[in-house]
């Protein structure tokens, strides 16, 4: 949980406390819970959903190394001694087995 | 961040840097590359044979995928995982980079781009490209 400060005017003060104690009552963590809804509410307007991918090598069916990028995946063989040439990569989002494109051809 | 407009003969184009992090290769190793913004692919971006090699994916345990033409005619392309940045916008991805024979044009495709805005205004000839609001 992290905690940070932040600065707001006297209104939006008076709303926050507002709400709080009509939502939570006098409960602890009132103001923070008011302000985590306002948030999600707010990501979810944007429709910003923060997907991360996993991506999982495994040598000889085996899962050797989990990352969520692929420069941490590549950092992690390297630490272990393990040629990527060797390993299958499979990402969370699996890559459809068809797709639709329009190109120019020699 | 705006990167500057890009139409090149009417085709909106996008300035791009191709990356395998797994083998540590880029293209070009200077610079920027040109990739033709294509709506009507629904990948992240397809290169030509010899750039997919350059970078090494054609060393990799590799992906196969029917790829459907227009026409309805399939085609198998080969992939792998790689990196691309957006220069103009500093803006690095990830997603699925494949290859086809015969192939001499970088494409990039809604997977790479469906997180940006993109703004093609033929009037004034300029192509905009920012990251989504929600996302800077």
């Amino acid at each position: 949980m992290g905690l940070i400060t932040i600065s707001l005017n006297d209104e939006v003060e008076r709303l926050l406390r507002k709400l709080a104690k009509e939502l939570y009552g006098n409960k602890k963590g009132a103001l923070s819970k008011v302000v985590e809804t306002a948030i999600k509410d707010m990501a979810a307007k944007e429709q910003y959903t923060e997907k991360q991918t996993i991506y999982r090598a495994y040598k000889n069916n085996k899962l050797v190394v989990e990352a969520s990028t692929l420069d941490e995946l590549a950092e992690k063989l390297d630490q272990r001694g393990i040629d990527p040439r060797e390993v299958r990569i499979l990402a969370g989002e699996e890559v459809k087995p068809r797709a639709k494109i329009g190109y120019r051809m020699k | 961040m705006k990167m500057t407009p890009h139409i090149v003969d009417g085709t909106p184009v996008i300035e791009i840097v191709i990356e395998n992090p797994l083998l540590k290769r880029t293209y070009p190793e200077k610079g920027a590359v040109i990739a033709v913004v294509d709506t009507g692919f629904e990948g992240f971006l397809l290169i030509p044979e010899d750039i997919f090699n350059y970078l090494g994916f054609d060393q990799l345990k590799t992906f196969k995928r029917n790829l459907i033409l227009p026409n309805g005619e399939a085609i198998i392309s080969e992939g792998f995982y790689g990196k691309i940045t957006l220069t103009k916008i500093d803006q690095s991805l990830e997603g699925y980079i494949e290859t086809v024979k015969n192939l001499t044009e970088i494409v990039i495709g809604i997977q790479a781009i469906k997180n940006l805005k993109l703004t093609l205004d033929y009037c004034t000839n300029t192509l905009t490209i920012q990251r989504c609001k929600s996302k800077e």
